[in-house]
């Protein structure tokens, strides 16, 4: 596996990064760092192709790595993911923030 | 001595990755140092057999799948991969490069593929239900995605498939590869074996149908092959791939190979789902097979590469097929006991270590089997390699639903 550089990838995925609401304290840079390691280390997505504004297409994923994504994540942050929330088109920034909104609402609880 | 007839293949490249080390040369020498690398296995920790023969860890570099793909594949189908990338490689082929992949087959046998990843999955699926289920269970499981993946990674587009014949699965590859190429119907074929299914339930599947050691005392001398108090086989992983060629089409490339490839024989028990018939009677018509089909008599095998899995059935009958078929007394080794049953891969990794042995002039010890404790009137290499010039040698495999595959295979300097 190729070795990622978590601090600066985590770093891009801020929530001022990306543009989303303040959730609770603390969800955000881990949903952050859970997309950006489940990306290079499972998918192996260079580290710097990770921008807010990448398409999960233009990282590479096809189909049945969007559904392996999807677990991926729901294994790792205890949310579900949808199909429709992380599917070709949908950016970084917006499966970021999909996760950030679930696990906020899903901790509110 | 034989000549080269047009039913006659080329061993040009190897690739294995075994118990005994990560590579061509880890694992030959392995071998040779005829030591077993049966240990306790923390993933079968608190079952009644909890030791397997695994492969040792591989670095990061020499686990790498690459491009991405690595999370599609079954741990089979990966080990395959890396194996075919090294045969190719040490064939002296550029990967994807200087052939016409339309030309290339590529032949994988594995006994139990992905049954791993269906063990796993089912757990999450009794756990969470179908949400929790991989969407790469399929691709991880079904045992044609090793040949399929290496295929892909080779960029090789002639004739691909998968071969399954249980614990022979790695021979028949070779078998039904070399086929291929005498047909005309591939110019280069990348064959072998994998198998990566050491887990809880298939180990444990092995010990309740009685095939396993169950020396839990001491791991490391539960596979004897031979032995008089051998009393079962160690689950094991593994692959092998070897590139076969016509040896025109090697020699105009200006490559040496290791041996070659020049007999096969098959045959069926049709006998017991799981026990060999006694005496290996109908392994013997496998074993008359490839020597005709390699142009040999009896006489002029100097060493036998055993099936020996160290369980009292199986080297009772195979003994007794050497001993009849082969009265000479021909040098005998037996991997298994180093490396483990590495059940669909085993047949491959004999086939490659036959030609290594071809190929260094080098015998590779019996693991766990003295002069003293032979249970059969075979000529054992024990203790140390024994240095022998073999001009032909043949490797046994048998499977479960009585599948047997021989494979001769001669010196390519005679």
């Amino acid at each position: 596996m190729s070795s990622s550089s978590p601090t600066t990838a985590t770093t891009a995925l801020t929530p001022v990064a990306l543009g989303a609401p303040a959730p609770r304290a603390g969800a955000a840079p881990r949903v952050g760092a859970a997309v950006t390691s489940v990306l290079t280390e499972k998918f192996e997505v260079s580290p710097d192709s990770i921008r807010p504004d990448a398409t999960l297409e233009s990282l590479d994923l096809d189909s049945l790595a969007l559904a392996e994504l999807a677990l991926a994540l729901q294994d790792r942050l205890g949310v579900r993911v949808e199909e429709s929330e992380a599917t070709k088109r949908t950016t970084v920034a917006e499966l970021t923030a999909t996760l950030i909104t679930r696990q906020t609402t899903a901790g509110a609880r | 001595m034989t000549t080269t007839s047009s039913r006659t293949v080329a061993i040009t490249g190897l690739g294995l990755i075994t118990p005994a080390g990560v590579g061509r040369e880890a694992t030959w020498e392995g071998v040779l140092r005829g030591r077993s690398a049966a240990a306790e296995d923390p993933e079968l920790k608190e079952l009644p057999v909890d030791f397997s023969c695994r492969v040792p860890y591989m670095t990061p570099e020499q686990a790498r799948i690459g491009g991405g793909k690595s999370w599609r594949m079954g741990q089979f189908t990966r080990l395959a991969v890396l194996a075919a990338r090294e045969a190719v490689a040490d064939a002296g082929f550029a990967r994807g490069g200087d052939w016409d992949g339309a030309r290339v087959a590529v032949v994988i046998g594995s006994g139990l593929a992905g049954a791993a990843h269906l063990e796993e999955q089912s757990a999450r699926f009794l756990k969470g239900g179908p949400e929790l289920v991989a969407p790469t269970l399929i691709p991880m499981l079904i045992s044609n995605m090793a040949a399929g993946e290496v295929a892909l990674d080779l960029g090789a587009r002639g004739p691909s498939l998968a071969t399954e014949s249980a614990c022979a699965s790695g021979a028949s590859a070779l078998a039904v590869a070399r086929d291929l190429l005498l047909s005309g119907a591939c110019d280069i074929a990348v064959a072998g074996g994998t198998e990566a299914a050491v887990t809880p339930v298939i180990t444990t599947g092995f010990h309740r149908m009685g095939a396993l050691s169950s020396r839990t005392d001491e791991p490391a001398a539960a596979s004897r092959p031979f032995a008089a108090d051998r009393d079962g086989f160690v689950i094991a992983e593994g692959a092998a791939v070897c590139v076969l060629e016509r040896p025109a089409d090697a020699a105009a490339r200006g490559r040496r190979a290791y041996a070659l490839l020049a007999g096969a024989g098959q045959s069926t028990d049709a006998h017991h789902p799981t026990a060999p018939a006694p005496g290996g009677a109908v392994a013997e018509s496998a074993l008359r097979t490839a020597l005709a089909d390699a142009g040999l008599a009896p006489g002029d095998i100097d060493h036998v590469n055993a099936h020996g899995t160290s369980t009292p059935l199986n080297d009772h009958a195979e003994a007794d097929l050497i001993a009849r078929v082969l009265p000479h007394g021909p040098s005998v080794t037996a991997p298994k006991g180093a490396l483990g049953h590495s059940l669909g891969a085993a047949g491959a990794i004999e086939a490659a270590l036959t030609a290594l042995t071809i190929h260094h002039g080098t015998v590779p010890p019996v693991a766990n089997l003295t002069p003293g404790n032979l249970d059969f009137p075979l000529d054992c290499v024990t203790g140390a390699p024994r240095p022998q010039d073999v001009r032909a040698a043949v490797t046994h495999s048998f499977g479960f639903g009585g599948h047997n595959v021989v494979l001769a295979l001669t010196s390519p300097a005679a």
